[in-house]
C-alpha cells in the first residue's frame, strides 16, 4: 500500500510537470482571456481597454508570479490541514484521524 | 504521520513552482467592460462582499475550527485558480476551486475568499482587473458558490451518490463561472440590436468558453472529489458543512 501511494504521488507530480509542456508539441492557440478580448474586438470593431494601470509582465515574470500563487496556496492548504488535524486530535481524541 | 504529510505537501509545492507558467486568467481583463457596466457590477457585488465579511466575523467567533476550514478552502482556491492547464482550444485556462470551498464552508465565506484571490491576481499578476473586479467577483465568487450549493442540495434530494454528487457539483460549478461571464460580456457587447443581439453575443462567448472549459471542468470535478473524499475518510469536515450534513442523513 505504501509503495502504491508513493508511485501514485510520483506519477501525479510527473503528470503535472509534463502537462504544461504540451503546448510545445501542439499549438493550442490563444488562451481564454485573449480569445475573449479578440471576440469583443470582433463584435465591437476597434474596442480598446479604457483603463489600464498594470505594467506588462514578461513571460518569465508572469510564470514566476503564478507559480508563487500556487506555492502559497499549497502552503496554506497544508498548514491549515495540519492545524485542523491537530485541533481534532486535541478536541476529539477518541476519533480516528 | 503529520510530518510526512507536511513534507509531501512541500515537495508538491516545490514541483509546481518549477512548472513554467504563463497564466491566462479566466476573468474579464482590466478595462474591458464599459465604465457603466463595470460600475453596475461593482454595485451588485459589494453588498454580497460586505455581508460575507459580517457572516465570517459572526461564524469565526463560534468555533476555531470554522476559521481553519476557511483557510483550507482559501488555500485550495489559491492553487486551482492559478494552476495553468492546456485546454483543447486555447493555450491555457484555469480552474476555480469554488465548489470545494462551498461544499466545505458554505457559500457566504466563498464570496470573501474569491474576492481575495481576484484582488491578488489583479494587483500582482495583472490578470482580471480593478474596474472589472465587481463583475469577476459576481461570476466566480457569488454566482458559482450559490449555484453549486443549490446543485448539491438538489442532487441530494434526487439521492445521487455522494462522489457523483461532488463531481457534478464541481463540474457545473466551474462552468457556471463561465456562463455568467458570457452573460456579462453579452450584456456589455451585444452583437446587433434587441434581444437577438444579446442572444447572439451570448452564444458566441459561451461557445468560445465551453470548448476551452469543458475538459477543465472535468479535471476540477476529479480533483474536488478526490480531495473531499480524502477529508471524509479522515473524518475531517466542519460539522455544519453540506457534506457532513449529507453523511449524517445517509
Amino acid at each position: 500500500m505504501k509503495h502504491k501511494k508513493l508511485i501514485a504521488i510520483i506519477g501525479g507530480v510527473l503528470l503535472l510537470i509534463s502537462v504544461p509542456y504540451l503546448p510545445r508539441l501542439v499549438d493550442f492557440g490563444e488562451g481564454t482571456d485573449d480569445q475573449a478580448v479578440t471576440l469583443v474586438q470582433n463584435i465591437h470593431k476597434g474596442y480598446q481597454a479604457w483603463f489600464s494601470w498594470a505594467p506588462e509582465l514578461t513571460d518569465g515574470q508572469e510564470s514566476f508570479r503564478f507559480a508563487a500563487q500556487i506555492a502559497l496556496g499549497i502552503a496554506l492548504f497544508v498548514l491549515f490541514l495540519r492545524k485542523i488535524l491537530k485541533y481534532k486530535n486535541q478536541h476529539e481524541p477518541g476519533q480516528p484521524s | 504521520m503529520q510530518k510526512n504529510y507536511f513534507t509531501k505537501g512541500i515537495a508538491w509545492g516545490l514541483c509546481l513552482c518549477l512548472l513554467p507558467q504563463t497564466g491566462m486568467a479566466m476573468h474579464i481583463a482590466e478595462g474591458f467592460l464599459p465604465p457603466a457596466w463595470a460600475l453596475s457590477w461593482h454595485l451588485i457585488a459589494w453588498p454580497f462582499i460586505i455581508y460575507s465579511v459580517y457572516y465570517l466575523r459572526k461564524k469565526s467567533k463560534q468555533q476555531l475550527s470554522d476559521k481553519l476550514f476557511m483557510g483550507l478552502a482559501g488555500g485550495f482556491v489559491f492553487v486551482l485558480s492559478a494552476l495553468k492547464l492546456p485546454s483543447v482550444a486555447g493555450s491555457s485556462s484555469h480552474l476555480t476551486g469554488i465548489a470545494f470551498g462551498t461544499l466545505l464552508v458554505g457559500s457566504w465565506p466563498m464570496v470573501l475568499i474569491g474576492l481575495i484571490v481576484l484582488l491578488f491576481q489583479a494587483l500582482l499578476l495583472a490578470h482580471g482587473g480593478l474596474t472589472t473586479l465587481g463583475a469577476n467577483v459576481f461570476s466566480m465568487a457569488i454566482a458559482a458558490p450559490f449555484v453549486s450549493y443549490g446543485l448539491f442540495l438538489l442532487m441530494q434530494k434526487l439521492r445521487v451518490k455522494l462522489p457523483v454528487n461532488i463531481f457534478i457539483t464541481a463540474f457545473l460549478g466551474d462552468l457556471i463561472t463561465y456562463v455568467v461571464t458570457s452573460g456579462q460580456l453579452a450584456l456589455a457587447f451585444p452583437d446587433g440590436s434587441g434581444a437577438s443581439g444579446y442572444a447572439l453575443s451570448f452564444g458566441k462567448f459561451a461557445g468560445m468558453f465551453a470548448v476551452t472549459q469543458l475538459p477543465l471542468a472535468v479535471v476540477e470535478g476529479i480533483l474536488t472529489t478526490i480531495t473531499l473524499q480524502y477529508l471524509i475518510r479522515r473524518n475531517t469536515l466542519p460539522q455544519d458543512s453540506l457534506i457532513a450534513k449529507y453523511l449524517r442523513k445517509a
